[in-house]
């Protein structure tokens, strides 16, 4: 890949510039939503606001680092979603592998392949759902956050896609070495597919960090609720509503808008410390123990 | 992904092991995904029904009033329904076509940089708008977009007219696209990059040794490798079809722009506001679905039938 | 807009509920419940009727046997709340179904009342009491909006509330009901009947939540030496001078869902959104001949720069955004929002003053507002409750607990109805926590009450603010009004804050000491001063004609037709269609589907008869 040539080191000048561009029009805004979530109400409701902080108030993080439901909630959503990654992904690895072989080695399988394709398009609705989660008893329970999207076929599908990809001729000998499917999908194809693991584990982990519908509906108790739901609670419109007047002035110094804000960094942060874990697979990551065909 | 094709090919004439019976151990492993879809979507599929009932919630799905295509019949008797499910269409296939595109030549750029310390911040900052909701930099955006917003500014530097991007109607579904890509270009190309670490660098060694450039290996090593990836996400995409991103449009959209603005989502969102009923939206919510699954079947036969790639 | 409504009548309430109603105690009689001193004691101290308060060892006396209600048996009543994160209970081992309220409850009325859920915001609250409906697990006291009450009725899991109101309502709760229908023209009942019944009962409160107005820069009319602008001609004139010396500002404030309309149209007493009575039939306002004439003037304002011409693309947030820029001259926004963005305007803009800026009276020289008085929401016990009566035992607990304290009202009641007051009137405590609440405003009051005398409003706690939550209160909305008079008052230093009811006093001090207090009184005192006397003025004041449910020919078109009423109304005021694209829309309207929904709303209207 290495390639010295004049042209080569134009392109790469203009490559890096561009990207840095690209990479700019991506962090300006986040600048502007972290500004929005430090400054204080007036500025942020004025339109006074942009990259830097006015008025630089903590009232926003105050308001939910003083909250005595924080700690539990956010204690609730690492637990959600280390297991709720680790049933997506287990439950995506043994759904992907048996489809990824050929028609032939699975008798079946396109009817098993339809059988996961049509629920992910066809769905029935909140209200099914609703009474089907209260009647096999687990509204108030975690699992009701966990279970029900624990296989996600889109993912099925990405991760099938990535296991077709694997060299044939290392299983072929795996199997002349006596080893069983398990072996071979746990000792020899996950090893080889850390890029995608990695990948569809990120998206896992994104998708139950942010959610936070699920607990509204499902989640009475509020001791159980994940931290993106109480968030999502405590911006309601909450500068009036049953705010007595003497409050009125404590709730002044902070806005609707740079609570939201405050908000998109509580989704954000946390992920930028598990991203890098992941990262190491998709970026200049290179397989091991590839086959010379 | 090309040794996909040629195993396959293989397998066929009957190589090594393609005869064998299955292993019952593949199926043991299916159990547990298929009883946990089982209960938790094809139990609730049943709801389906309610598309086609007056659904009173008190007799259930088994109790109301079974009414056929009535509220097909509805939706369709509309004046604008046609105009809606092409405004839906036409923004949805610009955003996939748009994203795909974009994450990919991103991904291909991304992968010439050099320096890998400097390709993971670039990375990892490309991916933080994704994580904006539309609610919060919707007001942004309505700003820079006004005609003496910043983008009008900067085409103005060009000699250009100010244009009311989000109040022209011609301009909306363009600018909602565009919108769209700067979003999730950065999220999107992480599945690619992860097909491209997937490539074995001995084809880049090959590709070398027979003289081609950086250009050359681009096209011809790293492309093809993605474009397994790259066929699966537009047959996933198709799925979607009717989802034209909801929450993006809903944030941006306003009376003058309804004409080209108003996606299949947002007339139920506000059909909802009028009387919650749960059977139209469940109509629509099935005839959503049909449409995508028909999609998807139909581009997964043609990616198979031309491009000798099977992505379910 | 009703989100708005909602939340200045929850902030309202609270104001209400918030503190001990009534006037001060009169000093002679020894009406002063000394801490320690016994119910009997304070009693023979009040009112000398002995049918006035329990004693203190609970011998129920004629008029709490008949309308409260100590069950013998515990019963249980669930209900359900919305209670933000960001509020606190009492004690960190209190919540919705163990807190002072609860407790007190428990104690004085043997039921067990609980909540089935406490959602986090009133949009999951609505979302989660649909499904409980979809699964048959209605709580037993709900509160909900008009098409819900509709749904829910219709299916038959509703409790005749009517009925219910008759047979166990104290005279004291009636005549709070007989206020309010004598307010909205006797159709109180209206939205929430279905069939001829009465089905729930809506949340009372004063009437401030409809003031919604028109207001202008008066820092500005200053700076160009004009009065403030009454006809359209007038307002025309104040346009033009802004415009010239703030060329880039905007002179009348619009926002995308054409809510400022109401100004203009108040000149042509054209009603648009709304049902109008001509020639005996409700006609929708919306296709009138008066609208045509606002349009055209509105394009006309439009076209001469005085709108935003980006408004389309701003809601009424991002409009008061730009107020809170100094960049508005003029705009149609609601009377709380003194309290919110407009606190941030006077903060921003140096030297910026509201006035209120009456409704235009147009080229016949009169004018007409448009507003929908109807309460909402309203709260219904479910059918299978088994004991729908104990909703209005409690009820008639709160209004005469609350309002112990208003000589005036116990001695209509007593002249009028026979009706002796339960809790005899009670010094109002101060709060032993002061100190604490100065330095945090947000923690809950203490006072200390005598436990024989504690009740609705009159807790140790913070609890008389659960009562609203639970869906517990309403007022007697002459008193609530009043209170907000006295607030006007105050604001204009016609009447010392001491000699204010408490709740009224405690209004005006919380509102006074906010960051732009001085400002937020003055406007409000203008607010009123404009307002009280136009409420009961019918003439004026336009009620809409059809306050029922959704009809089914409203389902099939109603959002499309509302899309179209937008888009052409929009259209013509942007300039991008003629104005004869009105006339085109009036026919549109009625071809398709109007004249049904016309005729569904006359079929209504003829049918439901005030109860």
């Amino acid at each position: 890949m290495k390639d010295n040539s004049m042209s080569s080191r134009i392109f790469d000048a203009f490559n890096c510039a561009f990207l840095a561009f690209l990479a700019l029009l991506c962090f300006m805004p986040m600048v502007h939503v972290m500004a929005l979530s430090l400054s204080d109400s007036v500025s942020a409701n004025t339109n006074a606001v942009l990259f830097l902080p006015k008025g630089a108030n903590f009232e926003a993080y105050k308001m939910v680092f003083g909250n005595p439901k924080f700690l539990r909630a956010f204690g609730v959503s690492v637990f959600r979603t280390a297991v709720g990654t680790g049933a997506n992904l287990l439950l995506t690895i043994l759904a992907a592998y048996p489809l990824s072989k050929e028609a032939n080695q699975l008798r079946g399988r396109t009817l098993i392949v339809g059988y996961f394709i049509i629920p992910m398009m066809i769905s029935g609705g909140l209200i099914p759902m609703f009474i089907l989660i209260s009647k096999i008893g687990l509204m108030d329970s975690i699992w009701a956050l966990i279970l029900p999207g624990a296989c996600n076929v889109g993912y099925v599908i990405m991760m099938m896609n990535f296991f077709r990809g694997i060299n044939k001729s290392l299983l072929e000998s795996a199997v002349i070495d006596g080893a069983n499917e398990f072996v071979i999908l746990f000792r020899i194809v996950l090893p080889m597919s850390m890029a995608s693991v990695a990948t569809i584990a990120l998206f896992c982990v994104v998708a139950h960090w942010n959610e936070w519908f699920g607990g509204t509906i499902y989640l009475n108790a509020r001791d159980l609720w994940p931290l993106q739901t109480l968030l999502k609670t405590m911006m309601v419109q909450l500068d009036l509503t049953g705010m007595r007047p003497d409050e009125i002035a404590r709730i002044k110094l902070l806005s609707d808008r740079s609570f939201r804000a405050a908000q998109v960094m509580f989704a954000t942060v946390p992920i930028l410390f598990v991203y890098p874990f992941a990262q190491k697979y998709f970026i200049k990551g290179v397989t091991l123990g590839s086959v010379k065909e | 992904m090309r040794a996909n094709t040629l195993d396959a090919r293989a397998a066929a004439k009957g190589a090594a092991a393609g005869r064998r019976p299955s292993d019952w151990r593949l199926y043991a492993m299916l159990a547990a995904p298929a009883i946990i879809v089982f209960i938790f979507s094809y139990i609730p599929i049943g709801g389906v029904l309610i598309a086609f009932q007056n659904y009173s919630p008190d007799k259930g799905v088994l109790g109301s009033e079974f009414v056929g295509l009535k509220w097909f019949r509805v939706f369709f008797a509309m004046p604008d329904s046609a105009r809606i499910v092409a405004n839906t269409v036409a923004i949805a296939v610009g955003k996939i076509a748009c994203s795909q595109l974009a994450s990919v030549v991103f991904a291909l750029l991304l992968n010439e940089v050099r320096g890998a310390a400097y390709k993971r911040s670039l990375q990892t900052i490309t991916y933080f708008p994704h994580f904006l909701s539309w609610v919060i930099i919707g007001t942004v955006f309505i700003d820079m977009l006004s005609t003496r917003g910043l983008v009008n500014q900067i085409l103005g530097a060009f000699g250009t007219a100010p244009k009311f991007f989000l109040g022209d109607p011609r301009l909306f579904q363009p600018t909602a696209v565009l919108l769209e890509t700067w979003k999730e270009f950065g999220w999107g190309a992480i599945m690619y990059l992860a097909a491209i670490s997937n490539i074995s660098p001995d084809l880049y060694e090959a590709a070398t040794i027979d003289g081609a450039g950086r250009l050359k290996q681009a096209l011809h090593v790293t492309l093809p490798g993605i474009r397994g990836i790259a066929l699966m996400l537009a047959v996933l995409a198709l799925g979607g079809i009717l989802n034209a991103g909801f929450e993006q449009i809903l944030v941006l959209y306003n009376p003058s722009v309804y004409e080209t603005g108003d996606i299949v989502d947002t007339f139920i969102y506000r059909y909802g506001l009028l009387d919650a009923q749960f059977s139209m939206s469940a109509a629509i919510g099935l005839f959503k679905s049909l449409i995508g699954l028909a999609l998807m079947l139909a581009a997964n036969w043609a990616a198979a039938r031309f491009s000798d790639y099977r992505v379910l | 807009m009703k989100k708005t409504l909602a939340i200045a009548l929850c902030f309202l309430l609270a104001l209400a509920a918030a503190s001990c109603g009534g006037q001060p105690v009169a000093p002679s009689g020894a009406t002063s419940a000394a801490p320690g001193t016994s119910a009997t004691a304070a009693s023979q101290g009040s009112e000398p009727s002995a049918a006035n308060v329990a004693t203190a060892n609970g011998e129920p006396t004629e008029t709490s046997e008949k309308y409260f209600k100590y069950y013998d048996d515990p019963i249980d009543l669930t209900t359900h709340m919305a209670f933000s994160s960001t509020w606190t209970w009492h004690s960190a081992d209190d919540n919705e179904n163990s807190n002072g309220l609860t407790r007190w409850i428990k104690d004085h009325t043997n039921i067990n009342f609980s909540c089935s859920w406490n959602a986090p915001d009133d949009a999951t609250n609505t979302q989660k009491l649909d499904l409980a409906f979809a699964s048959n697990t209605l709580p037993d006291v709900i509160q909900a909006s008009s098409s819900q009450i509709a749904k829910y009725a219709a299916a038959g899991k509703l409790a005749d509330m009517g009925a219910l109101i008759e047979a166990y309502g104290s005279p004291l709760l009636k005549y709070a009901i007989q206020e309010a229908q004598d307010l909205t023209q006797g159709t109180f009942y209206l939205p929430y009947s279905y069939g001829g019944t009465a089905y729930a009962l809506p949340i009372m409160c004063d009437t401030l939540v409809y003031w919604w107005l028109p207001y202008v820069r008066g820092d500005l009319l200053d700076e160009l030496g004009m009065a403030v602008p009454s006809t359209l001609d007038e307002m025309e004139a104040a346009f033009a001078a802004y415009k010239e010396k703030h060329p880039d500002g905007v002179a009348l404030g619009m926002d995308n869902e054409l809510i400022g309309l109401r100004t203009v149209m108040a000149g042509y007493e054209a009603y648009p959104g709304s049902w109008v009575e001509k020639g005996g039939q409700a006609v929708y306002g919306s296709i009138q001949p008066e609208v045509r004439q606002g349009l055209e003037r509105l394009a006309d304002w439009y076209r001469k720069g005085y709108l935003d011409p980006e408004f389309v693309t701003k809601d009424m947030m991002q409009l008061l955004a730009d107020a809170g820029e100094g960049k508005v001259f003029s705009l149609y926004t609601a009377w709380n929002v003194i309290g919110g963005n407009f606190q941030d305007m006077w903060a921003n803009v140096e030297g910026s003053r509201l006035e209120v800026m009456p409704f235009p009276a147009g080229p016949d020289g009169k004018s007409g507002i448009a507003t929908k008085v109807a309460f909402s929401p309203a709260r219904a016990v479910s059918a299978a409750c088994e004991h729908p009566e104990a909703l209005v035992y409690l009820l008639n607990q709160y209004w005469d607990s609350f309002y112990r304290n208003n000589l005036e009202l116990r001695q209509t009641m007593k002249d009028k109805y026979g009706y002796e007051f339960h809790y005899p009137v009670t010094e109002v405590r101060e709060e032993i926590n002061k100190a604490e609440r100065e330095a945090d405003p947000a923690l809950p009051s203490f006072y200390d009450y005598p436990e024989e005398l504690t009740g609705f409003g009159y807790f140790n706690d913070y609890v008389s603010h659960y009562s609203w939550l639970y869906g517990l209160t309403g007022v007697v909305i002459s008193v609530a009004n009043d209170d907000f008079g006295q607030v006007a008052r105050g604001a204009k230093g016609e009447m010392p804050a001491e000699d204010m009811t408490v709740s009224a006093r405690s209004t005006f001090e919380g509102w006074g000491s906010t960051p732009q207090g001085g400002q937020m009184l003055a406007t409000f005192a203008e607010i009123y001063d404009y307002w009280e006397p136009l409420m009961g003025d019918s003439q004026i004041f336009h009620v809409d004609a059809f306050t029922g449910p959704t009809t089914p020919a409203m389902l099939e078109r109603q959002s499309y037709l509302d899309k179209l009423e937008a888009e052409t109304f929009t259209r013509i005021i942007m300039g991008t269609q003629p104005i004869e694209a009105f006339d085109s829309f009036v026919g549109e309207w009625l071809a398709n589907g109007g004249e049904d929904i016309t005729r569904e709303v006359n079929e209504w209207i003829s049918s439901a008869s005030p109860l």
